[in-house]
């Protein structure tokens, strides 16, 4: 990951794609303060978050959440669901009496569509489906005003991935939360967001309000991503994809070996500029 | 279920349960005091009122056999307890911070599994002097490395999961996320082992009082009564064979439980395994 | 004539908990140079079907029905005469790239083994034939990868070399079990034009077992839909997704992004369930009383078996029936 840097408004939805090892969920946990960055700072409300120590990084972690990818590993297996439920709110003892958080716990339930019998069950005895819901129960249980979802449906069917992303949004636009929402389906991006970025090998190489970014992607990779889902029906894809990643060198265009318009601008490193309307691309041929 | 289909981890449970009961009413149980001698009756063969015979001085076998119980069963319960205790504790600290910490505690670790364990036993031991309590700190010490370095390999696959990040990112503590997650999650493995831990420091307690380490004569302990009957190994036989048998079958009793519980202790074993499609 | 026929099928695992049918009563044609897609949510027993046909299912599985293959049934054959069969006859491409490799030979060693094996070469000869195969899938420096070990190779290139090694008997049929689940989009590409590649070069019928709607479509000539153990549409691929009749599949198709992401409600019934009526019931937007007690039968319509009492032929009726935009309910 190198020079990433983005701004999620109150209430808005920033989508982040990229193929799978370009970084997108190392952004993600650097931004919660998973991973210690290198150099860097994040911003939230005004207050750096990575320095934060004791009540104060509490507090952040309150409001910032995270939703991850994997629903088999998402939930201590050895914790009934409503103890799972519950965990947030004890951490940060903010319901004092155990019924008024039983009871939180029930609306909670509600809001996610399951019901009171799944309370007192294992994970394991629930589908990857409804445990991504049980996950997302769990983040609103502290109201946070900032959530990262890190691939959270790519591990669920069609239609299941349609029911988590429709309550994710639903949450989302009731609370005013701010969402970066993560994930390699440029399609499923460009319905949950109103910003996409595009991430490559650690660099983000576009940015554009998401209608955008779909209609006139001007990045080479952004065009070859969106143009991937229809060209899976034609005879044959254009690109020809060679595997060399040990030529790369320091200080060209990440994209370069990769690039069917690669010039001699290419060998020194692209930054974003903008090309256009709130349209940030990172590419010389333009 | 699945405890009861497993015909031989009932049997152990069975034989435990017995032996629990032995060492609980021995009073009760026992046709004999088990320090009173007799030497009119000494070195008597199994009869109706001897259901044992008796040793050397007269003293009834089988009554200081259910005593024994006593003694075995807390030796092995107590030193597995605190050596699982110390295993669990650092392990999971190795495992939990990794780098130096993890270094430093694997180090020790490498450093006790040089020595020969029950050698080292005997070393302690006999450096703190001979009693009970001594033998089970000497053996405490010199098994806890097993359970350290189980715990720390599961620590270390189960901290990259999702859950233990989410709680990270909720604000928990370590020790919270130490204890209320990880614990649960790599407990299993220890009670496996404990189980068989237990059997195995009856046997080395047996071990070191037959080598006159242990509890001092007269109280009755099946190492040293062990110790006591090789004199009359020819001549006298029973005077080993029943101490040695019950060290046996409780040994077998714990390992039979172990298995049994490894099968047991996953929840996510019941699982359907064909649900996936 | 068929290539592959199944009739009848059933597939029931002896669990405690009881049977559990995984499959049944699949019926289903492969033609010569086909290739039939199989599509369904996970667990609907997509992947059963085609263990089921390779006879490689744990000891407590009972396969009933019959699986003509080249005029002889599979599920009679003896387990010796089966072995020849896998490989040489059906080749089989895994799920995982990363974990379907011996990571301990070299891809040279794993790739000529199935040629020595099957096709009874000597070691020289099976190993031109190796690198020509390897050469023919795209890899171009053919002899440095078979010397290379599993770990030296990048996703893409693994999947090569167990496509390589799946046709290295030239089989006539190949089935592919997900071959694409959890790649991203340029990777996902890249595998289906793999397998287009493959039927292509070796002329083999494919059986795609997928999750992957637009994948199915891309490859498929004819796509047979599964859910919680039977096939509830089948017909011509362009058919059954542009225009699919059984209200499960417009559900299926209703819940791409690009078609707005409606969901289907409730879960699929456990395989366990064994009631008689139609097993979407639970779930199905259109369903009554009678779909609950009565056994449904396969109707044909146009081509197309369906397997639901209301065959509803107006098309867009996914619209109607499941729910809201995205957008506007979100709003």
């Amino acid at each position: 990951m190198d020079g990433v840097g983005f701004t999620v408004k109150p209430g808005e939805t920033l989508g982040l794609v990229g193929e799978s090892g370009s970084g997108k969920s190392t952004v993600a946990r650097t931004m919660l303060g998973l991973i210690p960055p290198s150099s860097g700072r994040v911003f939230f409300q005004g207050q750096e978050v990575l320095t934060a120590n004791g009540r104060m990084k509490k507090e952040f972690c309150g409001k910032m959440q995270i939703i991850f990818q994997h629903p088999e590993s998402a939930l201590n297996p050895r914790m009934k669901i409503y103890e799972s439920l519950l965990e947030p709110m004890l951490i940060h003892r903010q319901n004092s009496s155990r019924e008024e958080m039983k009871i939180k716990s029930r609306e909670l339930l509600q809001q996610i569509g399951l019901s009171e019998e799944h309370l007192t069950r294992y994970p394991h005895e629930l589908s990857g489906g409804q445990i991504q819901r049980v996950v997302l129960a769990r983040v609103l249980s502290l109201s946070p005003q900032f959530l990262v979802a890190d691939e959270p449906t790519s591990m669920l069917d069609a239609s299941v991935q349609a029911q988590v992303l429709r309550i994710l949004k639903r949450i989302q636009l009731e609370n005013g939360i701010g969402l970066l929402f993560i994930s390699h389906d440029i399609e499923v991006v460009s319905c949950m967001s109103d910003r996409i970025a595009v991430m490559y090998k650690g660099q983000i190489v576009e940015s554009a309000p998401a209608e955008e970014l779909c209609q006139n992607p001007l990045h080479p990779y952004s065009r070859l991503l969106v143009e991937a889902f229809s060209s899976l029906e034609k005879s044959s894809v254009k690109q020809v994809w060679v595997e060399d990643e040990k030529i790369d060198t320091a200080s060209r265009c990440h994209y370069y070996s990769h690039c069917p318009h690669a010039g001699p601008a290419c060998r020194q490193r692209p930054v974003l500029r903008e090309t256009g309307a709130e349209h940030y691309t990172a590419c010389w041929l333009l | 279920m699945s405890v009861f289909k497993n015909k031989l981890t009932l049997i152990g449970m069975i034989i435990i349960l017995l032996l629990l009961c032995a060492a609980i009413f021995a009073p009760v149980l026992t046709p004999h005091n088990p320090n009173t001698q007799c030497l009119s009756q000494a070195l008597k063969g199994p009869c109706s009122d001897y259901p044992c015979g008796t040793d050397e001085f007269g003293r009834c076998i089988f009554s200081r056999i259910i005593y024994g119980a006593r003694v075995s069963l807390a030796i092995g319960i107590a030193v597995t307890a605190v050596s699982a205790a110390i295993g669990v504790v650092l392990g999971m600290a190795a495992g939990y911070y990794g780098r130096a910490v993890d270094e430093i505690i694997m180090r020790i670790v490498d450093i006790f599994l040089a020595f020969p364990g029950l050698i080292l036993a005997l070393v302690v031991a006999g450096l703190l002097g001979p009693g009970i309590g001594n033998v089970m700190l000497a053996l405490a010490l010199v098994g806890w490395m097993g359970y350290a370095r189980v715990v720390r390999g599961t620590v270390l696959a189960e901290k990259e999961k999702e859950y233990i990040e989410t709680a990270r990112s909720l604000g928990a503590n370590d020790l919270y996320i130490m204890f209320r997650h990880l614990l649960p999650n790599v407990i299993a493995p220890v009670i496996i082992m404990a189980s068989v831990g237990i059997g195995y420091a009856i046997l080395a307690a047996a071990g070191l009082s037959f080598l006159g380490l242990g509890a001092q004569p007269p109280t009755a302990v099946w190492g040293s009564m062990l110790s006591d009957g090789k004199t009359y190994l020819q001549t006298a036989p029973h005077l080993t064979i029943f101490p040695g048998l019950a060290i046996l079958v409780t040994v077998l009793a714990f390992n039979f439980l172990g298995d049994g519980l490894r099968d047991l202790l996953d929840p996510r074993l019941k699982d359907k395994a064909w649900n996936r499609g | 004539m068929a290539l592959l026929s199944i009739r009848n099928l059933t597939t029931i695992f002896n669990c405690e908990e009881g049977q559990l049918k995984a499959c049944s009563n699949v019926s289903l044609d492969i033609n010569p140079g086909q290739t039939l897609g199989i599509i369904g949510e996970t667990g609907c027993g997509k992947s059963v079907l085609g263990m089921s046909v390779l006879r490689l299912l744990p000891a407590n599985a009972v396969i009933n029905g019959q699986i003509m293959y080249k005029n002889q049934d599979l599920l009679t054959l003896p387990d010796k005469e089966m072995c020849k069969v896998r490989g040489s006859e059906i080749g089989f491409l895994p799920q995982s790239p990363s974990t379907s490799l011996n990571p301990v030979l070299s891809i040279g060693e794993q790739l000529t083994e199935g040629l020595q094996l099957h096709r009874g070469m000597i070691k020289e000869k099976a190993r031109i034939i190796a690198l020509d195969i390897l050469r023919s899938l795209g890899l171009k420096d053919s002899a440095r990868t078979s010397a290379e070990y599993p770990h030296q190779l990048s996703g893409g290139m693994k999947q090569r070399v167990l496509a390589a090694i799946s046709i290295s008997g030239q089989p006539s049929l190949l089935i592919a079990d997900e071959p694409t689940k959890g790649l991203d989009a340029v990777n996902r590409i890249q595998v289906v034009d793999l397998l287009r590649q493959l039927s292509r070069k070796t002329r083999a019928s494919l059986l795609l077992i997928t999750h992957d709607l637009k994948v199915a479509a891309a490859l498929c000539d004819e796509i047979a839909v599964m859910y919680s153990g039977e096939i509830v549409e089948k017909g011509p691929a362009e058919q059954v997704l542009n225009n699919p009749l059984h209200p499960y599949t417009q559900g299926l198709v209703a819940s791409l992004p690009e078609r707005g992401l409606y969901p289907i409600p409730g879960h699929s019934p456990g395989l366990l369930d064994d009631s008689p009526g139609c097993r979407f019931y639970s779930r199905c937007p259109i369903g009554n009383e009678k779909c609950k007690c009565q056994p449904i039968i396969n109707r044909e319509v146009d081509g197309v078996h369906v397997r639901c009492l209301y065959i509803d032929q107006s098309g867009g009726a996914q619209q109607r029936i499941y729910g809201r935009g995205f957008q506007s309910e979100a709003g």
